[in-house]
Order: C-alpha cells, then structure tokens, then sequence
C-alpha cells in the first residue's frame, strides 16, 4: 500500500467523527453509526491484508529470488577462453536447464497457490461454496504438481523400456546431459565408403630435387612438408636432362623421379610439356562399414598417451594406438609366423635395422618385443616415413582405415 | 471427486512401479574398472558402480608369467612362440597388464570363435569370478592381422557379454 494512501487512512481513522460525518453526509438518509463501523472494519482490513502482502513480499523475495538468480546458470558454458567449444549438446542442456528450473519455480507456486488455497478455506466461514472452490483448488494443485513430478519418472521409464539393450540399459539417468568434448576433429566414423589420401612419405624431402607444392599452389614456391597431409599437396621435380646426338640436342629422362615418388608411397604423373614429374598423394577408397569398430590400444605398451609421452604428435598417436591394435592387438609379444615382423608394430627385421634408436634396442632379435624399444623404433619410422611402412600397398589394409578414422 | 482420488491412487501407482523398475534397472548399468588393488592372495577391481570384484591372485598362478622385458605386464597361460621355432601357436594369449589393470585376450587360431572360447574358459578359472563380473573386466578381445586381416580392428569382447561381437 502507497504509504500517503496509509497515513491518509490512519488519519481518517484518528478523526472517524468528522469522516463519518462527511461520509455520513453524502448518503441522505442511513445510519451514521452502520457506515462508522462498516468503513473502520474495511479499513482494518487493508491495513491487515498490507501486512499480508508485506509477507508475501518478503517470503517471495527470500524463496523466488535466489531461484531467479539460479536462472544464471541456466545457459552452459562455452565457446569463451578455457570453456569447451560449443556443440549441439549444449543446446539440449540449456532446454534441460530451463525445464528443471521451471521445475523448481513450479514447486515455490504450486506451495504458494496451497497456503492461499488454505487460507481461502479457512476463511470460508460457514460459505459452502467458497470451502468446496477451495478444496477443489488445492485437490487440483496436488493432482497437477503429482503429474509434473511424475513426469520425470513416467520419461525414464519409458526410456529405459525403449531403449534396453540385452537387459541392459545403456544410459544413465536421462535427464544428465553431459556435454563432452568432441572425439575431435581428426576423427570420423567410416560409414560410407570415402576416399583416403596417403601422405607422402616425408623421406621425399630430403631427396635432392623435389619441391613442395601445397594444393591449390602455383609450383615451384616450395612449402611445408608438415602441410601436406592436411592439403593434399604435391610435390614436383625437374626431369634429369640428357644430352645425346651428334647435335648435342638435349632430352630429359624422368625414370628416376618417377621411381624415387614410388618410393615414398606417391604416385607420379609425368608433364611431358614441362619436363617434370609430379609426386601425388595415393588415394585409396575405404569401404564404409567394414573396419570394424577400430578401437585404440588402451594398455601402456601403445595407448594414446604413451605414444605422445614418446613424441607423436595427437593425429599421429591416434592413429598408430589403432594401427598397433590392428596389427599386434596392442600385445608386445606378438609375432607373426613366417615373417620377421614382431612386436606392438610389427615392425620386420629390414625395418628395424633402418630405424632402430641404436643402444640395447639395436637387436631386432633381442629388442622387437620391448615395447619401449618397438615404440621408439615405431616413432623413428613416422617421423621419416609417416604411416608409409604399415599403408604400403599388400601391407595392412586395416591401418589406411585407422588413418581415415583418426588421422585428419 | 471420486474420479480424482482414483487418478492420484493411479498416480501414486505409476511411480511406485517407475521407481522399482527404475532401482532394478540401476543394478544392470554397465560399471567401469575404476582402480584395481592387490593383496597376496587377491586382486580387487572396484568397478565405477556396484560391489567390488574379488579375484584369486592370479599373478601368483604359476601359469602366470611376468614379461621380463616389458615390466608390469604379464603374460597369462599361453605365451608367443619364439621366433623360428616350431613349437606350436597357441590359440589364444592372454596379456594382463598391471598398471592400468587392463586385460588383452589375442585371438591366434581360427576357428575364431572357438579360441575365444577357449580363452574365456581359461580366464573364468583363472580369476574364479562369475561371467557377469568379467563383463565387468576393462578388457579386449581381438584378432592380429597377421592371423586374419579382415577380423583385425575389432574388440569382439566376451561371447555372453551384452556388448559381444559374433565371430
């Protein structure tokens, strides 16, 4: 109530004689005494409902506000400095948010809307149909405040029916939305059949001759060897020139360039018109669905973590803890009959002697199933070959999967 | 008002049924090895959720060898023949590996499923727990590719565990 509203009426109730007269006045006829009395008991009351209203300021600032202020954690966290990227997920968990929140401030009004319900009862007096409006208001705000609540029960019910795996349900509590961080985007899952680029081997650029041309480049500038997985870039080389003839006339010869990009995994393409050979990445097709699951080695001989803790970079890591699955199902020990290849890797004889980090793992005998010593051997391979030695053509169809699924 | 206390008995009904069901349901969730201890006589893997697993010691098993050259690993009844020998391929090896308490079951001879068989025989006997407790194990079972390339890449798990993968 406005306080110059209050004091008026405190006022009036000071002087009733002079109100009731006045009031008295302007009604020719009643009883002075009967308005007197009518207007005090009027007036009590609003002075009795203001302190009412007084309290149910006071008790919804106490219980509605801090939800309120609850409401500002309602929108997840993310896209700023140390928060995960924003995805989809956080779209369901805002929806979640509010629904639960909604859930909250239904229960601070279905509390307020029974004490009111209550009250109306209770003050019904001997008015039968004003005590059955309220019965029915409260018998209606339980009934709806049950069916909000059961709600939540009723879903994961439902759920859990639906959704049961061999007994199993494979879900937690439904209304947990747990946001994680995306596999990364170095990682697809192989549904469709899709075209894989092989880097090529990184022994290229130590070739005299060969030049990087990034994808989409004009040639000839040069460029970064670490590019070339990620832009399907090319490399290029003169063709080697031969004079011949009694007229001196100059040819070139381009068997060598092209034998030296077969090496490195590329495949070569001869510009007649430029005298050059470019070197392309090899592409192979990966038929979605047929990979498997591609689970990565989780043990300490070849986990994801090991293998950076060796000095792979994420992508590589990734992609050698699947390929090592593949290959060994991550068992150090393991060695493949009538071959020499041996180990988490399964790296062969010939490939150990070229890449072996020297000291006690110098013995491909000795060593081979040392994961320490096949780790190293393994990471000596990548950092000059890439994944060249396991995509080899006939070598391990599996790895190109590994590297489609993990490997951007 | 007859129609409201049979839609609130009703109610009540639902949600006493939903929480059965659901308290039911909590026990079959899929549980994690989330830290495993060991004892002279036993290993306990304590899953993210439930009871604790208790196992025999198996790495006191003398069929139990410790992988000399790879230090917290064992291997577990079969090993890899050396290299150039003759000794017969095993059909399974399983690798356990004590740090992360990870169990590796490498399936070696076809017929595939019935190494894998073999294996779970071995480990169920081995670790003397029930077949709903291993599914519980942090685990793989997988196929070389030097045995099969085209079964490589694939954790098959367990033959009655719910995640199974035919072979």
């Amino acid at each position: 109530m406005p306080a110059d509203l209050q004091s008026a009426l405190v006022d009036r109730l000071s002087t009733d004689a002079v109100w009731c007269c006045e009031f008295g006045q302007n009604r020719v006829g009643t009883n002075y005494h009967s308005f007197y009395y009518l207007e005090r008991g009027f007036v009590v009351s609003l002075l009795v409902m203001q302190k009412f209203l007084v309290a149910l300021s006071v008790a919804t600032y106490l219980f509605v506000v801090p939800m309120i202020a609850g409401a500002a954690d309602l929108v997840p966290e993310c896209g700023g400095a140390g928060e995960p990227p924003c995805q989809a997920c956080f779209a369901v968990e805002l929806v979640n948010n509010v629904v639960s929140w909604l859930v909250m401030i239904l229960g601070i009004i279905a509390a307020i809307l029974i004490v009111v319900a209550g009250a109306r009862l209770v003050t019904s007096g001997g008015n039968s149909s004003a005590k059955e409006a309220a019965k029915s208001s409260m018998t209606n705000l339980i009934i709806g405040y049950i069916i909000v609540l059961s709600a939540w029960l009723v879903m994961d019910y439902g759920l859990r029916a639906l959704l049961v795996q061999g007994g199993d349900a494979r879900f937690g509590v439904w209304n947990q939305i747990s946001c994680v961080d995306q596999p990364g985007s170095n990682t697809v899952e192989i549904t469709q059949d899709q075209v894989v680029y092989l880097p090529i081997e990184s022994g290229i650029s130590n070739t005299p001759g060969w030049t990087y041309v990034p994808a989409g480049g004009s040639g000839g500038g040069g460029g970064s060897q670490a590019g070339q997985a990620a832009d399907r870039g090319v490399w290029t080389a003169q063709c080697t020139p031969v004079t011949a003839g009694p007229a001196g006339q100059t040819t070139y010869s381009c068997v060598t360039q092209q034998s030296q990009c077969t090496q490195q995994g590329g495949v070569p393409t001869l510009n007649a018109a430029r005298n050059m050979v470019t070197c392309n990445p090899r592409q192979v097709v990966v038929n979605g669905g047929t990979g498997g699951s591609l689970p990565q080695c989780t043990n300490s001989a070849c986990s994801v973590a090991v293998l950076r803790a060796a000095g792979l970079t994420s992508s590589q890591a990734n992609v050698m803890s699947c390929i090592a699955m593949t290959e060994s199902t991550g068992n150090p020990n393991a060695r493949a009959r009538g071959s020499t290849a041996c180990g988490t890797f399964q790296i062969t004889r010939g490939t150990w002697n070229d890449y072996n980090p020297g000291g006690s793992c110098s013995s491909h005998q000795n060593s081979c199933t040392n994961a320490s010593c096949n780790i190293r051997t393994m990471v000596n391979i990548v950092r000059s070959r890439l994944y060249g030695a396991w995509t080899c053509p006939g070598c391990n169809p599996k790895a190109v999967q590994c590297i489609a699924r993990y490997g951007r | 008002m007859n129609k409201k206390i049979y839609l609130i008995i009703g109610i009540m009904a639902l949600l006493l049924v939903a929480i059965v069901f659901s308290m039911f349901e909590q026990d079959t969730e899929p549980a994690t090895i989330t830290d495993v201890a060991y004892t002279d006589l036993s290993v306990t893997f304590k899953p993210s959720q439930g009871s604790d697993i208790v196992a025999d010691n198996f790495l006191k098993n003398p069929t139990v060898k410790l992988d000399e050259q790879n230090p917290g690993m064992y291997e577990l009844g079969n090993t890899f023949p050396a290299e150039q020998t003759s000794s017969p391929q095993p059909s399974y090896v399983v690798q356990f590996d004590k740090s992360t308490g990870t169990f590796g079951i490498t399936l070696l001879e076809k017929p595939l499923n019935k190494s894998r068989l073999e294996a779970e025989a071995y480990l169920k006997d081995l670790l003397k727990i029930d077949e709903k407790q291993m599914c519980t194990l942090t685990y793989t079972v997988a196929v070389p590719g030097y045995v099969d390339q085209n079964a490589s890449g694939q954790d098959y798990r367990f033959s009655f565990c719910a995640d199974a993968v035919q072979l």
